[in-house]
């Protein structure tokens, strides 16, 4: 057993009885990660990653410290705004891997079910529903959602809004993009400015907000730059630092932290060797960072790479800092997973081609319809572009519905499909 | 012939430029095509759809961003059927004058878009005539129950004719129907002004008005509807569809809320649920009535003691493993008990089992005061007097057995169920395991045959075991490859077993605390024989189990009760 499920194990029966206690003990648990970040990092891991996997955890644990400036978010909020009123976003989606990182996962899973909520919903959702039920967690100021993409968003925050009495802030996102559609986003944001001016005491600043857009976008240059690069070096990581940008492409993004992060990585990653004999891989959707037999091939393994994946690229276009609000508005609306499916295919096709991948693996995720749903149309363009792909069923998130030999047996064939250079399986 | 599934669609505008508009309504058995276009895990209306699409003559359908597997489910369609009319209305989750305002420029797309296709132009006149456009839904309200039946409400997603019809026949009064299937189509042309260019504007505004479904941002107006009904109605059946899980929400928010019982019946659209929904339903209803029953029901002793005399009930446990049988006499006694396998065919093994068991008993068939049948093969015995549904008969066998239990762990053959009793013994609530078979019996048999075990062998060669190995999926197909790859790395058979066990309790104590479980606590079933199991259980539940000399008869002795109560008190 290791440490961090030891620990997870004591948690796990101070929380019917002491739910505070249990939500102090994660909290000292991240701390306590945060330093061994700092202090005692992987030796595989290359400098920059190194820093974000420290920022990416004191973050996440210095939010939950301080209640009056934490906002639970899902992953695709428009986080620019709330970082100029001094708000941290925390989302559902990265609290419900934080606690699977202490094995709670399924103890918040069967909590949320036992509700009624349903076996069928995705497992971050059922984790981060169970967890708040739970009692463990520290009650934000404010909820924030957007209702792009995933079904769960809006009735995850309103469920939880009726259990914890959380406000909760919903943000409506048409499917396409159209002037109208641009302003009807818009207008919520400027709806959504005074309940933050309430919530944090301080007044909207546009210029704030248009230097953090600037950030942004200069981020996003030296994460293209450093992507670029990784054609001609190698640059070791692991699945939970996939997830772990996820922190900076979205939660973090225009914070001056996650600026002196790209950098980092865009100069550090030109230091890297040429890769040799390497299968470079795209991946769509999360990364199962729990899954023995994809951490053995995928994490430091200089063979097999993951070198993009969809997620972290699912708005890739710089914004225009002169309308900071219609920018957020439109790099809402124009997310690779919203509107039709065709844009994400083509997208995935883009990025196949673009970062010379070897080969595509797509993982549906349990629960997550609006991804499994197109798997299948994704494979049709990853033929058509003559780019193997593999569709690995599984959970991201719950250990129990993973099964190892059945994913150990896909992934071996389709590496040893990769190797043998055939075309798309 | 155009499609539609969602209450948001403008079929009144549609149909005024010539569609014929159908909802879709799917008759379909098996989910082939869409498991292999879409994907297995998405929602099954979603999938049926595509089966019905692709099976039927629809020159088109008009789908809705309403969820996520409609919305994979239209990329699927666009890209099968690049010659038909597939289109995606966008609609707004808000309902104000600014997104009605946004919903009215897509449903003029959507005009535009059907009017290339079609070559129908959009006419306000014709419009206006469709306008009052009654669908001959059911009203979100019926008025006055005066037939007796139990009122109950039907909520959650989508349900189809088939579903109302199960309900009805097991006689439920539907005070409302409030799923989108069952709302009023009601648009007002008196509010909608003359100028034509208005007149898109006035119906997108209330199209988006109509009670809200869990899609939308606002639910006040739908919160406020339940609140109306629950006061009316004596239970609420919601209604789920498998992988549809936006109305979970609202089901575990009423469930604590809503003051009167609820049952939660899952389908998937096939007619393969039917059976066990049937069970469902008529078992809640029962519970109903008992919980509506009748004060005032004073009893003649001396005419039941008359009536007690030379009275024996013969009650059938018809399962989907194994059929019991038990006769019992006027004072309850039992004389007489016996178990065979079921087998093919329902119908013939009842008749044997009421052979074996009359004569085991000393009687003849004639002897037979009354005859009730339980369990999934209830209803497919012939000579039967009545059947109930195994939920109350396994209620009242338990209290039978010990008055003082409240709730009862029952895991059969192909399923198991947790059912809480109130202090009289009749059922307060129960839940049952949904279509998969993952912690019944035959996943038990299913591991056993892996193991190279015999099914009764399992309990004590878990008590063998040193330490549990974790079994984590509960999938019979999976858990069986999973114990397959156990048994490659040398691991204990025994501790494999426990591992099973431990699995298993995990489940039942997940569905037992559904139904906010209080002690005494009772296993019933055949698997109740596996110590191991009951073990498992027990150290899950912090308590202890009671389980009676034959706990696979519980529920043909409380079908016996049944019959008996309806003898003295006819």
């Amino acid at each position: 057993m290791n440490p961090a499920e030891f620990y997870g194990g004591i948690i796990r029966k101070k929380i019917p009885k002491n739910p505070k206690l249990a939500g102090n003990m994660i909290k000292a648990g991240l701390h306590l990660e945060s330093f061994r970040c700092a202090h005692f990092p992987e030796k595989e891991m290359p400098k920059a990653y190194q820093y974000l996997n420290y920022m990416a955890v004191k973050v996440v644990a210095d939010a939950l410290e301080n209640s009056e400036t934490y906002v639970w978010t899902n992953i695709f909020a428009p986080a620019e705004l709330l970082q100029t009123f001094g708000m941290t976003c925390v989302s559902m989606e990265c609290l419900a891997s934080y606690l699977s990182g202490f094995y709670l996962e399924d103890y918040f899973i069967d909590l949320a079910e036992n509700q009624g909520i349903a076996s069928t919903l995705c497992s971050y959702h059922k984790n981060f529903i169970g967890a708040a039920s739970a009692g463990i967690l520290p009650d934000p100021i404010l909820g924030v959602t957007t209702s792009m993409i995933c079904d769960g968003n809006i009735n995850t925050f309103r469920y939880l809004n009726s259990q914890c009495g959380v406000p909760c802030f919903i943000i409506d996102i048409p499917h396409s993009w159209s002037p109208e559609a641009e302003n009807y986003v818009v207008r919520q944001l400027k709806q959504l400015i005074p309940v933050l001016e309430e919530k944090s005491g301080k007044k909207y600043d546009e210029d704030a907000l248009k230097e953090t857009l600037k950030r942004e976008n200069e981020s996003k240059k030296h994460f293209f730059s450093a992507l670029q690069k990784r054609l001609v070096h190698a640059y070791p990581n692991t699945m939970t630092l996939v997830l772990f940008l996820l922190l900076a492409t979205h939660l973090n993004m225009g914070s001056q932290w996650v600026l002196d992060f790209f950098r980092m990585l865009d100069k550090e990653i030109g230091t890297y060797p040429s890769p040799k004999n390497e299968k470079r891989l795209m991946w769509i959707h999360l990364t199962p960072y729990t899954e023995p037999t994809l951490s053995k091939y995928l994490n430091y393994n200089p063979k097999y790479a993951i070198v993009c994946d969809d997620f972290n690229l699912d708005y890739t276009e710089m914004l225009d800092t002169e309308y900071p609000l219609h920018a957020l508005a439109k790099k809402m609306i124009c997310n690779i997973y919203n509107g039709d499916f065709s844009r994400k295919a083509d997208a995935c096709a883009a990025y196949a081609q673009k970062y010379n991948c070897d080969g595509v693996v797509e993982f549906c995720h349990w629960g997550c319809k609006q991804s499994c749903g197109g798997a299948l149309l994704i494979k049709d363009k990853m033929r058509k572009i003559g780019k193997p792909m593999l569709i690995l069923d599984g959970d991201a998130l719950d250990r129990r519905n993973n099964h190892d030999g059945q994913i150990r047996t896909r992934f071996e064939a389709f590496l040893e499909v990769l190797e043998n250079g055939q075309g798309a399986i | 012939m155009i499609g539609y599934v969602c209450k948001y669609t403008p079929v009144e505008m549609l149909e005024s430029m010539g569609a014929e508009m159908v909802r879709i309504e799917p008759e379909v058995t098996d989910f082939d095509l869409a498991d292999a276009a879409l994907h297995p895990n998405l929602c099954s209306y979603a999938k049926a759809v595509l089966e019905d699409f692709a099976q039927k003559d629809y020159d088109g359908i008009v789908l809705t961003t309403c969820c996520d597997s409609v919305r994979r489910l239209y990329d699927v369609l666009h890209s099968r059927y690049p010659d038909k009319f597939i289109y995606l209305l966008d609609f707004p989750r808000m309902a104000n004058d600014f997104s009605a305002s946004l919903f009215e420029s897509q449903i003029k797309k959507l005009a535009e878009s059907y009017q290339n296709f079609s070559a129908n132009k959009f006419n306000a006149d014709i419009f206006r005539k469709k306008m009052p456009g009654c669908h001959g839904k059911i009203n979100v309200n019926r008025g006055i129950n005066n037939s007796g039946r139990p009122s109950v409400i039907i909520a959650g997603a989508r349900c189809d004719r088939p579903f109302l019809d199960i309900v009805q026949e097991s006689g439920a009064y539907i005070l409302s129907d409030i799923t989108c299937t069952g709302l009023e189509r009601k648009f007002s042309t008196t509010d909608m002004p003359e100028n034509s260019g208005q007149l898109l504007r006035s119906y997108a505004g209330q199209l988006l008005c109509q009670v809200p479904c869990m899609r939308m941002t606002d639910l006040s107006r739908r919160k406020k509807l339940w609140q109306q009904l629950t006061q009316k109605a004596d239970g609420i059946i919601y209604h789920t569809v498998k992988f549809c899980d936006n109305y979970s929400f609202e089901y575990a928010a009423i469930r604590r809320k809503a003051g009167i019982p609820v049952l939660k019946v899952e389908t998937d659209t096939t007619p393969q649920c039917e059976g066990q929904l049937r069970t469902r339903i008529e078992a809640f209803l029962e519970s109903l009535r008992a919980n509506k029953k009748h004060q005032g029901e004073s009893t003649d002793k001396s005419s039941e003691n008359n009536k007690r005399n030379k009275v024996y009930v013969l009650g059938i446990d018809s399962g989907s493993t194994s059929t019991n049988a038990v006769i019992i006499d006027g004072e309850k006694h039992i004389i007489a008990d016996d178990t065979i396998p079921t087998g093919a065919k329902v119908s013939e093994s009842a008749e044997k089992i009421r052979s074996k068991v009359t004569s085991k008993a000393g009687l003849a068939e004639k002897d037979i005061t009354m005859t009730v049948t339980t369990g999934y093969g209830r209803v497919s015995i012939p000579f039967a007097d009545r059947n109930v549904t195994e939920i109350s008969c396994h209620g009242k066998g338990a209290q039978y057995f010990n008055p003082n239990v409240r709730t009862i762990l029952d895991i059969g053959g192909q399923d198991s169920k947790a059912i809480r009793l109130n202090g009289k013994g009749e059922v307060a609530d129960f839940v049952m395991n949904d279509k998969c078979a993952a912690g019944t019996g035959r996943f038990l048999e299913a591991m056993a045959r892996t193991l190279e075990l015999d099914v009764s062998e399992l309990g004590p060669v878990s008590m063998k075991s040193t330490k549990a190995v974790a079994i984590s999926s509960m999938c019979t197909v999976f858990a069986e490859s999973e114990v397959i790859s156990l048994i490659a790395q040398n691991k204990e058979k025994a501790d494999i077993v426990h591992g099973i066990h431990n699995a298993i309790a995990g489940k039942a104590f997940s569905l037992l605390s559904r139904v906010e479980p209080q002690p005494e606590y009772m296993m019933t079933g055949g698997v109740a024989h596996n110590a191991g199991v009951v073990k498992a259980v027990e150290e899950k539940l912090g308590a202890k189990l009671f389980i009676c000399p034959k706990p696979e008869i519980v529920g043909a002795v409380g079908a016996a009760l049944a019959g008996l109560e309806e003898v003295l008190s006819g």
